[in-house]
């Protein structure tokens, strides 16, 4: 069948918002720390060792509980 | 990334200043045409951009980066100056507004063919003036906002000679391609975040462990529930594992099940074909046998007019000529007659013997038989029948003849025409009818089959590993209960500290691993949707595009399902070409997904495209088909050909899409080449692009707007 007479209509471009539904779901306090560790991970973040971001996600961590 | 100009300056073979201009990427044109003859330098844009995005080059370093210098310029220029070499461009990084970025060095003559170089440096306006300076970038942080936007790993994949990526993500070797596109499209940072948030818990364990030596009961305790985490945690990966293998499952299955549906249909379309196959054969036996029948009737007609047809134009001639006879008492001539009455009339023979009763019978019966008599009844009934001029039957059985000779003449056309109808009809059916989908649609059921239960081993596998970390954590809010109770006074506060900062590590690594499972799921099913919008109504036939779970890189696969690893005519170009085109429009979403989540991170926008020679492995078909396939899949397209790349079929496809064209004229010398070589026809105009300069003189190229 020639690509003219293929079906054309598209499956819409849409995302289907799972992420934000994971996101949503969690409570406050737990989607700031997934949140803050991800950023961690950000290209902004090249100078941090392995080490540093532990470090720090574990200054944080100790923080959040006292 | 898109672009307003991107400019060269003494870059390679490029002298003096050439700039191309882009659309405005909410134009409804977005195809930039650079035309250029071959071997003159359309593969240098690509390596002016990289050279500007990155500031280096695949072979270059800084003692050879003179050789990047234009000859021309560098020979124009005295010992001792300064030559000024750069590549520059206004462009959008991201969602940004537009910026003036330039990479420059400079190149100096410092004895008889010895150059040095110093730089490369990257300047950037800092106000959006024309006449602005521009400033050296002092902190790299304009360098990371680059390749974020476009990461080094990426560059071939949306800027390509040939085939994007160097034609590797068709090759077996794809899963190289894996690590780059994991970290573009964002995975690895959820794996990477796991690591952090996994070494973290395992220091504060540790700091537990110690803190909990001298305490007994405590750290028993304490040792119990890490035994239990452990086995937790083991199970939580493998439940994640299992997870992934039932999705995986599920996914096959439900592929496999339309699969079905589709064969399913195409099997009842067998039966209706073979039912089509039937009745044709059968009006094809009728009209054999029409033809045979009506091919009798011809020659028994023929046969049987005994060429009276013929004679119709003489008739009246004849029945005047009998006329005449009749009057002149010739008709009947009864000479015969009367000679034979005469001798039955006398008693004696003329031999004089007596007539006896033989003789006279003899006599009788030649009287009825001899042919003079029956010549002259027939002459007789002749001039009766012809008596009646041109209303008599035999005028008028002469004058049907040819009517019922056409008629039967038609039947036998009618009778070739049906017979050939129906066997043309039937060559087209049995082909189609042997392809019946019958048997592929039981092979089809039977893998179905074997997945739907393969689905439910893998449910009751997943449901029981749930059920033991179930248990497990329940094992684990006991054992924390007896933690507490049991907790030394002595410390008390350290060790709560750290019993809470462990609880929220494992949750922490818990929701991570969620998310990341939840994020590959939404990647992968995005990435499919969109590649299966770009490449299934591109190309012919059945074949769809399918995105690999394990390297994220596309396949096609046929009707049933399987992998169709060599397709010709350029379907994996325009496959690889969908690919690319689909993963800008995905990471492009999942920025803004992952921004509206309230992640940090720069907004990518929209990605331009530059293609050199897009139609190199493609036959003549799947250039018309590439070409068909490029006008709107990106705000901007630059497309890079040379006149082996532009047939009539080509342009006729790209023309109405093209925003703006521009020809690279080559400057040498003419005696080397073939001018004809050098001509383009392009919106209705021809074009050359060859430049004669002297023999002596290295040949060099600028751009012309068309």
């Amino acid at each position: 069948m020639p690509p003219s007479e293929k079906d054309n209509d598209s499956t819409p471009l849409e995302t289907t918002n799972q992420l934000r539904e994971f996101f949503d779901a969690l409570p406050e306090a737990e989607r700031d720390l997934v949140i803050t560790t991800l950023d961690l991970q950000m290209a902004n973040n090249p100078a941090l060792s392995a080490k540093e971001k532990q470090s720090k996600l574990e200054a944080l961590i100790l923080k959040q509980v006292s | 990334m898109v672009f307003e100009r991107i400019t060269l300056h003494n870059f390679q073979r490029y002298h003096g200043t050439s700039s191309i201009d882009f659309p405005d990427p909410d134009q409804s044109k977005s195809i930039v045409l650079v035309l250029a003859p071959n071997n003159s330098g359309k593969t240098t844009v690509l390596r002016a951009l990289e050279f500007l995005l990155f500031g280096h080059l695949h072979g270059y370093d800084r003692s050879t980066l003179w050789n990047l210098a234009n000859y021309h310029a560098r020979q124009s220029t005295p010992q001792g100056e300064n030559l000024s070499v750069w590549v520059e461009a206004r462009l959008r990084i991201g969602n940004n507004e537009p910026i003036t970025i330039r990479r420059e060095f400079s190149v100096r003559q410092t004895g008889p063919d010895r150059w040095a170089a110093e730089g490369p440096y990257l300047l950037s306006k800092k106000i959006d003036r024309p006449t602005a300076d521009l400033i050296p970038e002092a902190d790299g942080s304009l360098q990371s906002q680059i390749e974020a936007d476009v990461p080094p790993d990426l560059f071939s994949w949306f800027y390509f000679a040939g085939e994007p990526a160097n034609g590797r993500m068709s090759s077996s070797n794809s899963m190289a391609l894996t690590e780059p596109l994991r970290k573009a499209i964002q995975i690895r940072r959820w794996s990477d975040a796991i690591f952090t948030a996994k070494e973290t818990l395992n220091n504060l364990r540790k700091q537990l462990k110690k803190a909990s030596e001298s305490h007994g009961a405590y750290a028993e305790l304490l040792r119990r529930k890490d035994v239990v985490t452990r086995n937790r945690d083991s199970n939580r990966e493998a439940l994640i594992e299992a997870h992934n293998r039932l999705n995986e499952l599920k996914s096959e299955f439900q592929e496999l099940d339309s699969e079905c549906l589709r064969t399913s249909k195409k099997a009842e379309e067998s039966q209706e074909l073979y039912q089509r196959l039937k009745d044709q054969e059968q009006k094809r036996d009728r009209a054999k046998d029409l033809l045979q029948k009506s091919e009798k009737d011809v020659a028994s007609l023929i046969a049987r007019s005994a060429g009276l047809p013929l004679l119709e134009p003489g008739l009246p001639e004849i029945g005047k000529r009998l006329k005449e006879l009749r009057n002149a008492n010739l008709l009947p001539a009864d000479i015969s007659k009367g000679f034979i009455e005469r001798l039955l009339a006398a008693s004696q023979c003329v031999c004089g013997r007596d007539h006896d009763d033989g003789a006279r019978q003899h006599l009788e019966s030649y009287l009825e038989q001899t042919l003079a008599s029956r010549t002259n009844n027939d002459l007789v009934n002749l001039a009766n029948a012809l008596e009646g001029g041109e209303s008599s039957p035999i005028y008028e059985s002469i004058q049907n003849y040819p009517k019922r000779l056409q008629s039967a003449i038609g039947r036998k056309s009618e009778a070739v025409r049906d017979q050939k109808q129906a066997e043309e009809a039937i060559s087209d059916l049995e082909p189609r009818v042997e392809s019946s989908s019958i048997e592929t649609f039981s092979r089809l059921i039977k893998q179905r089959n074997e997945v739907s239960s393969k689905v439910r081993t893998q449910e009751r596998e997943t449901d029981e590993l749930a059920r033991t970390i179930k248990t497990q954590e329940n094992t684990l809010q006991g054992l924390k209960d007896d933690l507490t109770k049991a907790r030394p006074k002595r410390g008390a506060d350290k060790l709560a500290l750290l019993e809470g900062a462990i609880k929220v590590s494992e949750k922490l690594v818990e929701n991570l691993q969620e998310g990341q499972q939840t994020f590959q799921n939404t990647v992968y099913d995005l990435l499919q949707q969109r590649l299966s919008a770009h490449f299934d109504p591109a190309v012919s036939g059945d074949n769809r595009a399918k995105l690999d779970r394990q390297t994220l890189l596309p396949v096609i696969i046929d009707s049933a399902g399987n992998t169709i690893k060599n397709a010709g005519g350029g379907e994996t170009q325009v496959l690889s070409i969908a690919f690319v085109v689909s993963l800008a429009e995905l990471r492009s979403q999942i920025n803004k997904d992952m921004k509206e989540a309230g992640l940090a991170g720069r907004l990518l926008g929209e990605q331009s495209f530059i293609l050199d020679s897009p139609f190199t492995s493609a036959d003549h078909n799947y250039m018309r088909a590439i070409a068909d396939f490029l006008p709107n899949k990106a705000p901007q397209l630059l497309v890079l050909l040379a006149k082996q790349n532009w047939p009539d079929t080509v342009r006729e496809a790209l023309e109405p899409h093209i925003a703006s064209a521009y020809g690279v004229t080559l400057h040498t010398s003419a005696k080397a080449h073939d001018p004809s070589s050098f001509e383009f026809e392009v919106s209705g105009k021809s074009i050359c692009l060859l430049q004669e300069i002297e023999d002596t003189e290295e040949s060099y190229t600028t751009f012309s707007k068309i």
